[in-house]
């Protein structure tokens, strides 16, 4: 056993670059219910998540950065399995994903950033799992990407600015969808594509080329989302309105003082 | 209204201020040259004004841009770029020689807060 593990009867503690060089390296190790703590750094890496471990950075995604060695494949691959998390990396320059679960269930997704991918996070046939506060933007297709996946929560999330949709669940039922932001995306905001009773509350969806698109999706609920697809076109002309209002107002003030007009 | 109360950060809000007092210095700047000399003095006042708090509001929202986004190179190259307008401006009006270019100056900085503004609203 290595010194760094705090080694005892439950889950160890597993410290990559003091322990192991590559993050690979350590999940290759570890025991089902490890936890692995990433060091900040770059590692050029294509990590395939097979156990059931707590993977996170111990300085968070801005200074634990992992980027794609085979830029054919996803970033993090997590198949077939349950009950691990990943927490606190960036994810990028993956043609496939930075994130990909692919039937994976209860899977736990906290603080990454997942840019300049293909797809930011992209889920395939995964049921039960959670996302929060990740961060996709800047992607190539989708910031985050449901496809017959089911049950899963995605909560406090951002797909902003991605070359096509922020949020996209094709043939996925029963999902969480609240305070998500999902603006400034070339195509949809949020899309629900054959896509049955999911739950989509209070997200910001704003400067989208549409905002929240449901084509072929029954018995879903739309509650308090906000959306304001043209405010980029509204809000200077009122700006410029109100500056000439204030240039009127400023010009009677200032005749009080001086007589020329 | 839950569409407008989430627009009001603080960012989009100086920024907007900052459209406001462009327009502001756009037409007083426009007034000036229209007028002569010895008439003007009060537009002169007013975009002398004008123009010293749009420039105080750009710095604001420069600092507030680069403090949330990062010191990026692409960004302070703009915020830069639009410093240095400001400055020429300034340095064309107070020349004689050069101040026939200074309506076209002022429609660019004018033109350049318009892009502070798409980039900075929600």
């Amino acid at each position: 056993m290595f010194c760094g593990w705090n080694s005892g009867p439950e889950a160890a503690t597993i410290y990559v670059r003091d322990n192991y060089n590559t993050i690979q390296d350590a999940i290759d190790s570890a025991l089902a219910g490890d936890t692995v703590i990433v060091r900040e750094g770059e590692y050029p890496e294509n990590i395939k998540v097979t156990k059931p471990l707590t993977i996170k950075s111990e300085k968070g995604p801005d200074k634990t950065i992992v980027k794609a060695a085979k830029s054919g494949e996803p970033v993090f691959y997590i198949s077939e399995m349950k009950n691990a998390a990943i927490i606190g990396f960036t994810a990028k320059e993956s043609s496939i994903a930075g994130i990909y679960l692919n039937k994976a269930d209860n899977i736990e997704l906290k603080n990454n950033k997942t840019p300049q991918n293909r797809n930011g996070i992209f889920l395939y046939s995964s049921n039960d799992n959670i996302l929060t506060n990740n961060n996709s933007n800047e992607n190539d297709l989708t910031g985050i990407y449901l496809e017959s996946s089911h049950n899963n929560t995605l909560e406090k999330n951002e797909a902003n600015s991605n070359k096509e949709k922020g949020i996209f669940l094709n043939a996925s039922n029963n999902n969480n969808l609240i305070h998500n932001i999902a603006s400034r995306n070339e195509w949809n905001g949020i899309t629900l594509w054959v896509s049955n009773n999911n739950r989509v509350e209070k997200n910001e969806v704003m400067r989208n080329t549409y905002s929240i698109v449901l084509s072929g999706s029954m018995g879903n609920v739309l509650n308090e989302n906000h959306t304001w697809t043209n405010l980029y076109i509204i809000l200077p002309i009122i700006l410029i309105y109100i500056g000439v209002i204030m240039f009127f107002i400023q010009r009677k003030i200032f005749s009080l003082f001086y007589s020329e007009i | 209204m839950t569409a407008i109360t989430r627009i009001l950060d603080f960012n989009t809000i100086v920024a907007s201020i900052g459209l406001i007092m462009a327009t502001m210095s756009l037409i007083t700047g426009i007034q000036t040259v229209k007028q002569d000399r010895g008439s003007a003095v009060m537009m002169v006042k007013m975009h002398k004004l004008d123009g010293y708090v749009t420039c105080q509001i750009y710095l604001a929202v420069a600092v507030l841009s680069l403090s949330n986004g990062g010191f990026k190179l692409w960004p302070v190259i703009g915020w830069i770029a639009g410093l240095v307008l400001i400055i020429v401006k300034i340095a064309v009006v107070r020349n004689i020689k050069f101040r026939k270019y200074s309506s076209r100056l002022g429609i660019m900085l004018f033109l350049s807060w318009l892009f502070i503004i798409y980039q900075h609203i929600t």
